[in-house]
């Protein structure tokens, strides 16, 4: 089957008028968790987890994925109307969309932002799906040396490029691997960590870890925030003219490109890549000294870029199988649970269902755009509504969420417990992705690691005589000391930075 | 042009850490990374139990070991770092914060677009973990479908702080929602009721 067959087949699955229903469902909650700012795209995705164990597999990873990408198209809304940027990726949109919102443009913002996005996104699934399967077919000669390998940077891009200290980053890593190593040994079956435990025995529950550091930490978090007068903009017009149209191609190309590129590195947060955007729209604007003033290219080539590179992160997880953020674990780990193990076996095991999600970006993208313009008010009449009572209804829907996978009420308990836990290392500045991806990956590193020893009887050294292996792991260290080890900081304050962190938001 | 004025969940930006906030954070670090050390000593003890290698090369306790070190020597060098800072002048725990370096806030600006742990309201926060923890004794008595309704009017009549009309709505919506949704709708069974009076509610 080549890429154009595979997606043909592809639509055949999105446009079925049930997937299409899960995908207005994904879009719905994406937005919407886009829009309350506290509660992220993987709290979103955790808490739906749930359902995807009763949802057929197309239809509940397709609906998981438009959460994904359709949360970038809600955290521009209160960027733009509220300076109040709904993820970390779209903090840059504030810094021309508010400006213009408050020359009485804040309807064009959306409208021309929405549309950027709906090219940026629809350029990147056309690449994505004519790179795919040639990317995943290079990928079937990689070895469990490899792949440990590819597992490890993966980790190390994680730690480097969050915004955290080095020791904190690789303690989370240290503490996610030692988590999925609870329970039964993957090879010889001994208890580990269990205390005798039959719950144990099993492993922890991914939805416990997930929804605990993601879900419920989020909203706990969120309910004691201060409740703070906002000012919204008004929306007067949402109809761009042809100006701002052509304003923006330029812009959304660019940004299209920035993100794609950023998208394929493993660990890589979306907002690096609208930083990027934006500064590179500054650098080539002809009046760069007008930028912050509410300069249109401004706000179209990152948010351009902020979807490309949702896109785009699929590509290392669809062909290699590895996540690159923990949105992206959490989708793979709802592929797990439908017995589909990403990586680029999936596009010749499951070709129906990998097609479907990628035919489904496209359609999901149409959906946004659509529901864009009707249900921007529908958004801001949302914000209205108290977090605390969404909050404790979050807490109730993950409480029923959470039991119905298992009929457990220990995993109910294991979600207190790493709720209050994950509570406790946001307020202490712990990353948390490096854990929950650690936690994802933790069975399958440390099976490619124990197969490459068996297959080499023993030697360590293996994994420096294979030459892709040994340039991948020089690679991850590479990257630790190049992005991390640096001149230590003192602790006085400092301007402060757009934070980076993606633990609350992705 | 006419804006309108919302309350909205405050942006923890919008919170200027104070010298108490640094110091809290700085204590508390301290403990976690000491708990780290602990754990990590446990973690390594345990593997080495576990045996580290065997015929087949390495054996069940190697991973362990390895997560163990990572854990526990990191919870040292952070516990180390922190100590240092602790030892520090005086005059280097002023607002302006310590004049020693410390590893642990590299690449960060300590406190700042951050909660800190005197904007987290921990009575509300403790509240909805008892009430949970509460929720999962009284499964086993009540049924699942009621219990729920019971830790949704608890966390929106307690935690929430909301009038008992609205509280008993949510709860009640959200004991219905459980109830036909997963119950009838995606046929997941809960547990019933030990008590003959409620086992209508059983799914």
């Amino acid at each position: 089957m080549n890429s154009f067959q595979g997606l043909l087949d592809g639509f055949a699955v999105a446009l079925t008028p049930e997937n299409i229903l899960f995908a207005l469902i994904g879009c719905l909650v994406g937005m919407l968790v886009g829009v309350l700012p506290g509660i992220g795209q993987s709290a979103g995705m955790a808490l739906l987890i749930p359902l995807t164990y009763v949802l057929p597999p197309a239809g509940a990873i397709i609906m998981l994925a438009s959460i994904f990408y359709g949360a970038a198209y809600g955290g521009r809304i209160t960027s733009i109307l509220m300076n109040i940027p709904g993820e970390s990726e779209s903090v840059v949109t504030t810094f021309e969309g508010y400006p213009m919102a408050r020359k009485g443009r804040a309807g064009i913002a959306l409208s021309v932002t929405a549309i950027t996005s709906f090219v940026g996104a629809i350029l990147s699934v056309i690449v994505v799906a004519f790179a795919a399967l040639p990317l995943s077919l290079l990928a079937r000669y990689l070895g469990p040396p490899e792949y440990f390998a590819l597992m490890v940077l993966g980790l190390c891009l994680v730690v480097a490029l969050i915004d955290k200290s080095l020791v904190k980053g690789v303690l989370m890593l240290g503490l996610g691997l030692f988590l999925a190593q609870v329970g039964a040994d993957p090879v010889q079956g001994s208890a580990r960590f269990s205390f005798g435990s039959p719950d144990l025995l099993a492993g922890i529950p991914l939805l416990a870890v997930i929804m605990g550091f993601f879900g419920v930490s989020d909203v706990l978090l969120a309910a004691g925030r201060r409740h703070i007068p906002g000012t919204m903009a008004k929306i007067d017009r949402l109809m761009p003219e042809r100006k701002d149209l052509k304003d923006s191609v330029g812009s959304t190309l660019r940004g299209t490109a920035i993100g794609f590129i950023f998208g394929l590195i493993p660990g890589m947060v979306a907002a690096v890549s609208t930083f990027a955007s934006y500064v590179t729209e500054k650098r080539v604007s002809k009046h760069p000294e007008k930028f912050g003033t509410g300069v249109i290219q401004g706000i179209t080539g990152p948010e351009a870029a902020n979807k490309s590179f949702e896109i785009a992160s699929f590509i290392p997880l669809f062909t290699l199988g590895i996540p690159g953020s923990a949105a992206l674990a959490i989708l793979m780990s709802a592929f797990l649970i439908q017995g589909v193990t990403p990586g680029p076996a999936m596009f010749t095991q499951s070709p129906d269902l990998v097609w479907g999600v990628i035919a489904s970006m496209v359609v999901g993208n149409v959906i946004l755009l659509i529901l864009n313009f009707p249900l921007v008010k529908v958004w801001v009449q949302i914000l209205k509504v108290p977090s605390d009572i969404l909050g404790m209804v979050v807490i109730a829907v993950s409480v029923v969420g959470i039991y119905s996978v298992n009929n457990s009420l220990i995993d109910i308990l294991l979600l207190v417990l790493f709720s209050l836990l994950a509570v406790m290392l946001k307020l202490l500045q712990f990353p948390l992705p490096p854990l929950v991806l650690a936690f994802v990956l933790g069975g399958r590193i440390e099976g490619s690691f124990r197969q490459t020893l068996v297959l080499s009887g023993g030697n360590p050294m293996t994994f420096l005589t294979h030459p892709i292996a040994a340039t991948i792991l020089v690679i991850a260290a590479a990257s630790i000391i190049v992005l991390k080890v640096r001149r230590w900081k003192p602790l006085v304050p400092q301007p402060t930075t757009v934070e980076l962190d993606s633990s609350v938001n992705r | 042009m006419t804006n309108e004025n919302i309350g909205v969940t405050g942006d923890p930006a919008g919170h200027t850490p104070t010298p108490r906030d640094r110091q809290l954070f700085a204590r508390a670090d301290l403990i976690a990374m000491l708990f780290f050390l602990a754990l990590g000593v446990a973690i390594v003890i345990s593997a080495i139990s576990l045996k580290v290698t065997n015929a087949l090369g390495i054996g069940p306790g190697m991973f362990p070991l390895v997560s163990g070190g990572l854990i526990g020597g990191l919870g040292l060098i952070g516990s180390i770092a922190r100590i240092r800072q602790f030892r520090a002048p005086a005059s280097s725990s002023s607002e302006e914060g310590p004049a020693v370096p410390s590893i642990l806030d590299e690449g960060e600006t300590p406190l700042e677009s951050e909660e800190t742990f005197t904007t987290v309201n921990w009575l509300r926060l403790g509240l909805a973990l008892t009430l949970v923890v509460v929720f999962v004794l009284i499964v086993p008595l009540v049924g699942f479908v009621l219990a729920l309704s019971l830790l949704t009017l608890g966390l929106m009549k307690l935690v929430a702080r909301r009038t008992w009309v609205l509280s008993l709505v949510v709860a009640v919506g959200a004991g219905a929602l459980t109830y036909f949704g997963f119950g009838v709708f995606l046929g997941i069974h809960m547990t019933g009721s030990s008590l003959v009076f409620f086992s209508w509610l059983d799914t």
